[in-house]
């Protein structure tokens, strides 16, 4: 039993007679031994108190005790530590408990209105179109709709240009085989749909419609053989192909323009 | 210390969903994105070199209606194809439909009418179109009988490229005797 339920049993109890629980600690503690000492004056003090002898006088006492109320008739206030808000949050880190608050009532919130939106829009289409296809498409309706052999040219020669410029894009990322496909529709844009084209003009349209087309073939050229040089392994051999199907080509119109292409 | 930490912390959490909220479809097409439809497309995109140089030896107009038919079946037959693989990808139905609509409109209509109104009924040339356009219905109600399942049956983009298809079709002019 500790001293503080041991002093509690003594303030109920009568100091002069104390039951042997109690006595037993006190008689081997100091402390309450002056504790029951103490209780003991009290009660002696208490019982040489002068009581009115008057029966009025008596009944006097008793009414101005009843009539004393409480002893203490407020609580009183004391103020906290962390009574002003905001610097106590900032200084003590309790920001985190109402943070933390507002931040569960606010996804409660939001997981309401998650939950009880209204369906969304399946999302936009995005069209994806392949230049190259829809190049070649627009080179074949010119070409469907036009006799006339320079315009021809012109068309083959961009669309030559057109895939010139695909293997440019792609030589750094293209497998073996779409390479070797690009090359195989360049070489032949050009060796059977450039050049033939460019031999069935007439003689006199030559000098005019050659020039502008050898100069696409040798820009492509150049390019190609650029890129060559630092391609990998793997699509250097198409690059350095496409360059020399240009040069030859180039070539061909140049002399066509020259003497006429005897 | 405790504090700046928390405000940092909030910070890139708040930076991350802009971020994340802010993603959309990345404008342009990377190489990549053309190295896959190149592979997707290298046949039928031989096939059209051939029959670009085809017409650009082509003769008259009914030459050249002939030559063009030759892209219009092996555009339907890529239509028919894309729409027809168990996982199609409606964009690419979509655009064979909308660049066999611009071949029958802008390329293989003309060169009918041009012929139509060179072969005169009687001639040679006259049978031989109305031969053509007889053969050009088939292909064509063949590519435009797909019926896309899906995805892309239920793709705006399909739709609006079928209309255009059926529109470009019923322009052509018509087959004769």
């Amino acid at each position: 039993m500790s001293c503080q339920t041991v002093r509690n049993k003594l303030l109920l109890a009568d100091p002069r007679r104390l039951p042997a629980g109690l006595r037993d600690h006190v008689g081997g503690c100091d402390a309450c031994g002056g504790f029951v000492a103490g209780l003991t004056r009290l009660d002696d003090a208490l019982l040489a108190l002068p009581v009115p002898t008057d029966p009025a006088a008596k009944e006097k006492f008793l009414l101005a005790l009843d009539e004393a109320g409480p002893i203490i008739t407020r609580v009183p206030t004391v103020p906290r530590r962390d009574s002003t808000l905001l610097p106590a949050l900032l200084e003590r880190g309790r920001w985190r408990y109402p943070a933390g608050l507002a931040a569960g009532i606010a996804l409660a919130v939001g997981g309401v209105w998650w939950a009880d939106r209204p369906p969304a829009a399946p999302p936009a289409e995005v069209a994806v179109r392949h230049d190259l296809l829809g190049k070649n498409v627009r080179t074949l309706v010119a070409l469907t709709r036009t006799n006339d052999p320079r315009t021809r040219l012109t068309e083959l020669v961009d669309m030559a240009d057109t895939l010139g410029a695909e293997a440019r894009q792609m030589y750094l990322i293209a497998d073996t085989e779409s390479m070797a496909g690009l090359q195989k529709l360049f070489d032949k844009a050009v060796a059977k749909g450039v050049v033939p084209q460019a031999e069935r003009l007439p003689a006199g349209e030559r000098a005019a419609a050659l020039p502008a087309a050898s100069a696409t073939l040798a820009k492509a050229e150049a390019e190609a053989s650029g890129l060559a040089g630092r391609a990998p392994e793997h699509t250097r051999p198409m690059l350095q192909k496409m360059a020399a199907t240009a040069k030859a080509a180039r070539e061909r119109l140049d002399a066509l323009t020259r003497d006429g292409g005897a | 210390m405790t504090v700046s930490r928390a405000w940092l912390t909030l910070g890139v959490v708040a930076a991350v969903g802009l971020a994340a909220s802010a993603q959309g479809p990345a404008p342009g097409k990377s190489a990549a994105e053309q190295l896959k439809l190149f592979r997707a497309h290298s046949p039928l995109l031989d096939q059209l070199l051939d029959q670009a140089l085809r017409l650009a030896e082509a003769g008259d107009a009914l030459d050249r209606a002939d030559r063009c038919r030759d892209a219009v079946v092996s555009l339907s037959r890529a239509l028919s194809d894309a729409a027809g693989e168990p996982d199609a990808d409606p964009s690419r139905v979509a655009e064979l439909s909308g660049l066999l609509a611009g071949v029958v409109r802008d390329g293989f209509g003309p060169a009918l009418e041009q012929a139509g109104a060179v072969h005169q009924p009687g001639s040679d040339g006259y049978k031989r179109l109305v031969e053509l356009r007889r053969r050009a219905d088939v292909d064509l109600s063949n590519a435009r009988a797909f019926r896309g399942e899906g995805a892309v049956g239920r793709s705006p983009q399909v739709r609006a490229a079928r209309g255009d298809l059926d529109a470009a079709v019923q322009g052509l002019p018509p087959a004769g005797e």
